[in-house]
């Protein structure tokens, strides 16, 4: 390698070129590759697949791709039964070309279609009481007891359509399981405690996924909407709930995090090139590399996985920090020695630390990329080609385009060597470290651990006030707990599904969850089977109420010939309503059904109830995700334990020529980095997590190149010191802003690499050569 | 069943009802609440188009403005009914209750909630929900209120509702759309206080 920079400025020139080819075509691969990828906001796809459910993945994402596709909105007029702004929304609603159905109107031919199939497939769907009360004998007496009410506005044509009053009987069964929706007017209403009335409007959005600029357009336009209403019904209240509105606030910030941190760090890193080499032509340069390394990492990540993730984004703008240290390392060389030494011998100078600073910055972002987060090898592969690019630019192009570059000597001379003098003292070196030793300690009885995932997500106040009151409204569980039943085809998970009702009525029975909700649809195995029971029952029904006299002339059961409702049939037909999205069917015959649960009141024997049952498994997303943070956490501490064993083995083997005491020594700023790191995190009260330890990997991973630079014997050490300060102060600079980032993980993210890596910089010349000096 | 939800209603306030003067609405409503615990006897006949005989059912009933309305039909069949403004509860025959709880299913107790805001509330209430017609006939004792329902769900099954009292509530007839009609007579009515049996009828 040596030779082919002192001698073959051919191969160089080749080289030049062939990284010029590369870079245009990454250029053409962009261009090409960018508008068709999507920007991914969901925090859920940061997260592994969930693997140790047995449930096909397909299903699950189905589930999930439909439970971001919902928008709910409460209305609330000044006067209860004021139906105009409700109207106007639901029509207005209507209109919109991004919605694919609007629900929570139920209009008259609404209830006849339904009150026409619940008669249809009244046998076939009978609820499992009024099956109960017919085999029990206690059917007739129920017949009897609405026969001779009041009230209960039974005519003869219902008694001779329906002589058992079965549609009346499961209706009403299902009516005392609806929840706190009833349908009031027409609509779908709910109360609030100060019994103020609720009109509940709710929508499926069109199409499956939604690119950053269509979920904005949207929100704009049902943000104009909502103005609309409030203007003509300014007494109204509106509020609102879906997956869209997070996820466009979480891309917004996430927008203004990369905004606000990309801005800075490059100002930042503008302003220190000048300040050191008083030339723009640098500025340029590091640009140059720093883009030619973000175009890789765009490329690479967009190719790979087809889409980027926006927290991928944010910390990505963490990566120039790193990026460019080695442009930084290349252009202080030329400007310390650019009237010694030709830009080749430069560059033959450096070429060595740089391979070796790209390599451990690249170990560590390898280790991420073995993670199962989908978020985190995003992350990781950004940072492997957008180093490698912003390397290759370096060596291949910079030699180039550094002719006449501004030569400044000693600058800052008098600080470094001042610095590097005092780091010689042993009373500084004991100073510092016992000084560092208890801010760690001090740090460390504060940390607190928490594998929670909420902190991926900031929620906004507003939405998530909005949400409360809507779940306090509707009362309906927000616990995101629910079996999930599944089969090779609907029949069998229809099937799966009545073998596991009763194990959750005995659930409810037992007192372990309050209530669960199912579709009201059986197999076509259970239908044929109500059917018979029915036939087998009815006659003793019917002589009961002949004995009585109240047989009606015109009596009709209709028990023979009946057709079996599918479930595409079922979710066709308007009894579905509010229930079809608990029911997925792939194309494959592949089914599954939700069973919501609320009201759990102990979630472990819960999960047992469906251990061992094919086809049935409890989904605790947040648990399971919760679980995996700690998993990995504490798989990766091992992993670091293990990484820093072999780093400080590595110091001490280096140095064993210098005595005991020194070989030691050189393990002190890794240590000591790594428990800043930790103290930090203690200090401001951010926990521990899956992220901090990531974090630390990069500490290790870059902190290291400063001990190696300085401890460096082949390069003058205030020179090396230059250039690791800049090169530290640019990464300080860029991962220290990430602590402005709107989201909690980022910010902890940001605090254990700036903490780590201060105190790395800081601790690193106590590695330097004793001996060596100017 | 539903018709249990609405006579609890109707029943705790008309009961009350004491000397028949020329009388208002609000007078009415006044006297609403003068008696804490009204027994009357009961006999129902309802009239359903296409039946060639009424259903005959006899039973007795007890109002008490605190632990609200107990209803129990004897003949031809046992049903007893339990009710306040929290919960509702049916027994036929010898059959296991049948509970239905106002704030687990608001749905069926839909007729209880406004039916207790037209009764409890006041005269604007009443009329904004029903048509009402207060008529004192020639002997001054007795009056007549007839209401007619305005809005869903009421006004989709009934046509009208009429209520006779004199110092007691003597007759409720119910009009329902499709023309089937039931009548009600108390008889037999008392004004003791509850004993300590008859407050366990309602527990």
């Amino acid at each position: 390698m040596k030779n082919i920079y002192s001698i073959n400025c051919d191969t160089l020139k080749k080289a030049a070129v062939l990284w010029g080819l590369i870079v245009l075509g990454l250029l053409v691969l962009a261009i090409y590759l960018l508008p068709k990828s999507k920007l991914n906001t969901s925090v859920l796809s940061l997260l592994p697949q969930t693997q140790n459910t047995a449930v096909p993945a397909e299903l699950m994402t189905g589930f999930q791709e439909r439970l971001d596709k919902q928008l709910v909105w409460l209305i609330k007029p000044k006067l209860s039964d004021d139906l105009e702004p409700v109207k106007w929304w639901y029509d207005n609603l209507t209109q919109q070309k991004f919605i694919e159905k609007v629900n929570g109107l139920m209009d008259q031919q609404f209830q006849q279609e339904w009150a026409k199939t619940a008669y249809q497939y009244r046998y076939q769907l009978i609820d499992t009481d009024t099956l109960t009360k017919i085999k029990n004998g206690t059917h007739l007496p129920w017949i009897l007891s609405q026969l001779y009410s009041p009230f209960s506005g039974l005519t003869m044509n219902e008694l001779n359509h329906d002589p058992l009053l079965i549609t009346r009987s499961t209706q009403l069964n299902q009516l005392s399981h609806s929840g706190n929706l009833t349908v009031n007017n027409h609509w779908l209403t709910a109360k609030d405690e100060q019994n103020n009335t609720w009109y509940m409007i709710y929508a499926q959005l069109q199409g499956s996924s939604f690119n950053m600029q269509q979920s904005q357009q949207i929100i704009k336009q049902l943000d104009e909407l909502t103005l609309l209403l409030k203007q003509q019904w300014p007494d109204t209240e509106i509020i609102k709930r879906g997956v869209l509105f997070y996820s466009d606030y979480a891309s917004s910030q996430a927008k203004n995090d990369i905004s606000t941190i990309g801005s800075l760090s490059i100002l930042g890193i503008v302003i220190l090139i000048l300040v050191i080499f008083r030339s723009i032509r640098p500025i340029l340069l590091t640009l140059l590399s720093i883009s030619i390394g973000i175009l890789c990492g765009i490329v690479a990540v967009v190719a790979l996985f087809g889409e980027i993730h926006i927290i991928t984004l944010v910390m990505s703008t963490s990566i120039i920090g790193i990026a460019i240290d080695y442009a930084l390392h290349y252009l202080t060389e030329r400007m310390l020695h650019g009237n010694q030494e030709t830009a080749w011998q430069s560059l033959n100078n450096l070429l060595y630390t740089l391979i070796i600073a790209l390599t451990t910055s690249l170990i560590a972002y390898v280790i991420l990329l073995f993670t199962p987060f989908p978020g985190l090898k995003q992350l990781a592969t950004f940072a492997i080609f957008g180093l490698m690019g912003a390397f290759f630019t370096v060596i291949c192009w910079y030699p180039f385009l550094v002719n006449n570059l501004p030569v400044r000597l000693n600058i800052g001379e008098r600080y470094l060597t001042g610095w590097l003098t005092l780091w010689q003292k042993n009373s500084m070196q004991i100073i510092m470290t016992l000084m560092m030793t208890t801010f760690i300690a001090i740090g460390l009885t504060q940390l607190k651990i928490d594998d929670d995932i909420g902190q991926l997500q900031t929620l906004p106040t507003d939405l998530y006030q909005q949400e409360q009151k809507i779940i306090a409204i509707t009362k309906q569980s927000h616990d995101q707990k629910w079996f999930v039943v599944y089969g090779q085809t609907p029949e069998q998970t229809l099937q799966r599904l009545e073998a596991f009702i009763p194990i959750l009525n005995q659930a409810k029975q037992d007192g372990l969850i309050g209530s669960y909700q199912t579709i009201n649809l059986f197999s076509l195995q259970q239908q044929q089977q109500n059917i018979d029971t029915i036939k087998q029952y009815a006659p003793a029904i019917i002589d009961g109420l002949e004995n009585m006299g109240l047989t009606p002339e015109n009596s009709r059961l209709n028990l023979n010939e009946l057709a079996l409702m599918t479930p595409q049939q079922w979710l066709n037909s308007s009894i579905s309503e509010g229930r079809n999205l608990l029911w997925l069917s792939l194309t494959d015959g592949q089914s599954a059904t939700l069973i919501p649960i609320s009201d759990i009141k102990n979630i472990t024997k819960l999960s047992d109830l469906s251990s061992g049952i094919s086809g049935v498994q409890l989904l605790d997303r947040r648990q399971e995700f919760n679980d995996m943070f700690m998993h990995y956490r504490i798989h990766l501490s091992e992993l670091l334990v293990f990484a820093i064993i072999i780093i400080c083995a590595t110091f001490i083997y280096r140095n064993r020529n210098n005595g005991l005491f020194m070989a030691i020594k050189s393990t002190l700023p890794t240590l000591l980095s790594i428990g800043a790191s930790l103290a930090i995190l203690g200090i401001t009260q951010q926990s521990l997590n899956l992220f901090s330890m990531l974090a630390l990997i990069l500490v290790i991973g870059i902190g290291i190149d400063y001990s190696l630079f300085l401890s460096n014997t082949k390069s003058q050490t205030t020179g090396a010191l230059l250039a690791v300060s800049m090169a530290a102060l640019t990464t300080l600079l860029s991962f220290g802003l990430l602590v402005l980032s709107h989201t909690n993980a980022i910010v902890g993210f940001g605090l254990v690499l700036t903490g780590g890596i201060f105190t790395a910089y800081l601790f690193a010349p106590i590695c330097q050569p004793q001996n060596k000096q100017h | 069943m539903k018709n249990f939800l609405i006579l609890c209603f109707i029943l705790p306030s008309i009961f009350f009802v004491s000397n028949g003067q020329a009388i208002t609405l609000d007078e009415l409503q006044q006297k609403f609440s003068q008696y804490p615990v009204t027994r009357a006897n009961f006999t129902q006949d309802r009239y359903i188009q296409g039946m060639n005989k009424p259903l005959h059912s006899t039973g007795r009933m007890i109002i008490s403005q605190h632990h609200g309305l107990w209803w129990q039909q004897l003949t031809p069949f046992a049903l007893t009914l339990k009710m306040n403004d929290q919960r509702m509860q049916q027994i036929i025959g010898q059959q296991p209750p049948q509970i239905i709880r106002a704030d687990e299913q608001p749905q069926l107790f839909q007729f209880n909630t406004l039916l207790a805001a037209i009764f409890n509330a006041d005269k604007i209430t009443l009329e904004k929900n029903f048509q009402l017609n207060l008529s004192d006939s020639d002997n001054a004792q007795k009056w007549q209120l007839i209401l007619i329902p305005k809005m869903a769900p009421l006004n989709k099954i009934f046509h009208k509702i009429t209520l006779i009292g004199d110092q007691y509530l003597l007759q409720i007839t119910i009009d329902d759309k499709q023309n089937d009609k039931t009548l009600i007579v108390f008889t037999d009515h008392q004004t003791l206080p509850l004993t300590e049996n008859e407050k366990h009828l309602f527990d």
